[in-house]
């Protein structure tokens, strides 16, 4: 090249020679990427309304999926009162908590890795998962509550788990500042507290401790409308919440003095972003108990398909959460009729090997 | 435009690693801050983008005092490169540079306006980064990779250029090229750029004033004839150098010779051998290669 121009002319205007290079379409590129985005949402989007109706006609009853849909939006009564209940009453919360639980729990644990930028961070890892069980293990073992009726273990869950991070927060705050690594340990050693007086509650739990397992294990046998009305808007709101910061959590990925010197107020940035996310998963686990695999494999999964930008990466890992978990849920009460598998078990057996062989396949796609 | 820095100190954890440092940069001109390892420079480029607030001192830009500013106001005038930036995640180049558009952005949710674009396509364009648009930015050369930084920096529209070692384990070759892209964007676009680097060679070559640091106070500052003498780099780098003018670069040649204080051992090629001759039985072949010639001149 023209390189020894260089030595000479020391104000020389420098030329790179682009024109040598192929010329792109900046223009291009910029709409085709948020017309793919559109893309996405929308047929993500159709593919979660499917899969509502398939999953609330499949079941012990078999309902016609067109009939699910006359139930659905009210059309005149052509078909016998039980399917109506069935639909409405049985598994329509059900569907509905299943999807909620799913699109929180893929959404915060996409911004938890981000915001940690740590690849095995799950909406749990800063010990929240933890508090929740020992809230509820205190409500079923000790019988005690805050709240009374069959609101007592949600309550009590969710409690927990807001006081563990409320905790995990504050002893990782040090001058104003809350270095993730810093973050990310006291999280660990908080967990590991309240897993070790939930296990020594289990351990003097006697008849209650049956119950106990099946709630840390997780699933939406007991799903009622009440826990919907209460799920609904602190997931939603969780969730927009966490939208909210995409742009953010993006700068945030490159590293924190990046995202400060690109205008990004960090710390309040973790704040904000810690709120929503542990609003979401708080609401998700007091409904569901502890349902692994979703917070941390969807968001990797979506990250090899829509890349690493979290403005599509968050509402593409939700929806997919959403559907997934409701998938997982129907297979987990139909597969075994009468019985039901735990819903946490399923996601894990089928999830796990299909991750494997994207993480084999395409890690580049990745990042981490 | 003008940039003035006025008497910043800083510590940490009560051990000063800034004290009293003043100066000026106008529009069009690069600072070069040198000095040896640990002598503050990086912190003060910290210091002055706000990342790291000093406790006595200030930082002003046209007058006004950027302690005041919040971080979007301060990344509208304050362009940064660091060091080396490694990012893992397969952003495209064009989504990294549309990241400089953040402090300017107003709505939440929506996508950048056609404006936006425009300051990025030029940003590009100038650093010449258009045709990497779609690539990888963890799959692009560290040349690169240090012009598409450089472009984001740009995007920001900012007043003041801050650069850390920008050209840090890059080549010969882009080491000029990145170091005459600064220059001329300096000029071009009417910024004030702050260089912090340890290539004295190249920083006399680029820079328009020069400040020499040493154990966080400002030792030397000025024009390159009065900081790159030879006594004030012996004073702070502790070494004994030569120094040459170049008349095809115009600037000055710092060529170190040895360690001052050790000046009894110079590390010459004929000294080593000597060394190695004393103590082992068979020297490398290119030093024995290299005696031979030696000793036939």
């Amino acid at each position: 090249m023209r390189k020894s121009e260089h030595i000479i002319g020391r104000y020389g205007i420098s030329d790179y020679g682009t024109e040598e290079k192929e010329k792109i379409d900046m223009d291009a590129l910029f709409s085709k990427k948020y017309l793919r985005w559109f893309l996405t949402i929308f047929s993500l989007s159709i593919g979660l309304i499917l899969t509502f109706i398939l999953a609330l006609a499949v079941g012990p009853v078999d309902i016609p999926k067109l009939t699910v849909f006359k139930i659905l939006f009210h059309f005149p009564q052509s078909w016998p009162d039980t399917y109506e209940i069935i639909v409405l009453e049985v598994r329509l919360p059900r569907v509905i908590l299943a999807g909620l639980v799913g699109a929180g729990l893929a959404v915060a644990g996409c911004a938890m890795q981000g915001l940690l930028r740590n690849p095995i961070a799950s909406p749990y890892v800063l010990g929240l998962s933890s508090g929740a069980a020992f809230g509820a293990a205190v409500a079923i073992v000790l019988g005690f509550s805050f709240v009374k009726g069959s609101l007592a273990i949600p309550f009590m869950a969710f409690i927990f788990a807001l006081i563990a991070i409320f905790l995990v927060y504050n002893i990782a705050r040090i001058e104003g500042l809350v270095p993730t690594e810093t973050l990310l340990l006291a999280g660990i050693a908080v967990g590991l507290f309240f897993s070790a007086m939930v296990a020594f509650l289990q351990y003097i739990a006697g008849e209650e401790l049956h119950s106990l397992i099946i709630w840390l294990l997780g699933g939406f046998w007991a799903s009622s409308w009440n826990k919907v009305y209460i799920a609904l808007p602190l997931i939603l709101l969780g969730i927009v919440g966490t939208l909210y910061y995409s742009r953010e959590l993006n700068l945030m990925l490159l590293g924190e003095e990046h995202a400060l010197n690109l205008g990004v107020n960090v710390e309040s940035v973790k704040k904000s972003v810690l709120v929503f996310s542990t609003l979401t998963t708080a609401a998700a686990v007091s409904v569901s108990g502890i349902i692994g695999f979703v917070g941390i494999i969807v968001p990797h999964i979506m990250r090899i398909f829509v890349g690493p930008d979290h403005r599509i990466l968050l509402p593409s890992s939700g929806l997919v959460g959403a559907i997934f978990l409701i998938w997982m849920d129907t297979l987990a009460r139909t597969i075994i009729q009468p019985t039901e598998l735990p819903v946490g078990v399923i996601t894990a057996v089928l999830g796990a090997p299909f991750f494997l062989y994207l993480l084999r396949s395409r890690k580049r796609l990745m990042g981490w | 435009m003008k940039l003035n820095i006025n008497g910043i100190s800083f510590s940490y954890n009560g051990v000063k690693a800034l004290e009293g440092i003043t100066f000026e940069v106008n529009e069009g001109e690069v600072v070069g801050v040198i000095g040896p390892n640990g002598s503050g420079k990086s912190t003060l480029l910290r210091c002055i983008s706000m990342i790291l607030k000093p406790k006595v001192g200030t930082v002003l830009i046209d007058g006004k005092n950027i302690c005041e500013f919040d971080r979007k106001e301060i990344a509208k005038n304050f362009g940064v490169v660091p060091q080396e930036s490694v990012i893992v995640f397969p952003f495209t180049v064009l989504d990294i540079v549309l990241m400089g558009r953040m402090p300017h952005l107003r709505s939440r949710f929506g996508k950048e306006t056609l404006d936006d674009l425009e300051v990025v396509k030029n940003a590009m364009k100038v650093t010449s980064t258009q045709h990497l648009a779609n690539r990888v930015i963890n799959e692009i050369s560290g040349g690169e990779r240090q012009r598409v930084i450089i472009a984001r920096a740009l995007a920001q529209e900012p007043k003041v250029l801050l650069l850390d070692e920008p050209t840090l384990h890059l080549d010969i070759n882009h080491q000029l090229e990145i170091l005459e892209l600064i220059r001329e964007l300096a000029i071009k676009n009417n910024l004030a750029v702050v260089l912090v680097t340890h290539d004295l060679n190249l920083a006399s070559r680029y820079c328009d004033k020069f400040m020499l640091l040493k154990l966080g106070k400002i030792y030397s500052v000025g024009l390159a004839e009065d900081v790159l003498t030879i006594d004030n780099i012996r004073d702070v780098y502790d070494i004994e150098v030569e120094i040459s003018y170049n008349e095809k670069t115009e600037s000055y040649n710092v060529i170190p010779i040895c360690c001052a204080g050790k000046a009894a051992y110079t590390s010459t090629k004929k000294e080593i051998f000597s060394l190695i001759q004393s103590k082992t039985s068979t020297p490398p072949q290119a030093l024995l290669e290299h005696a031979k010639r030696q000793s036939s001149r």
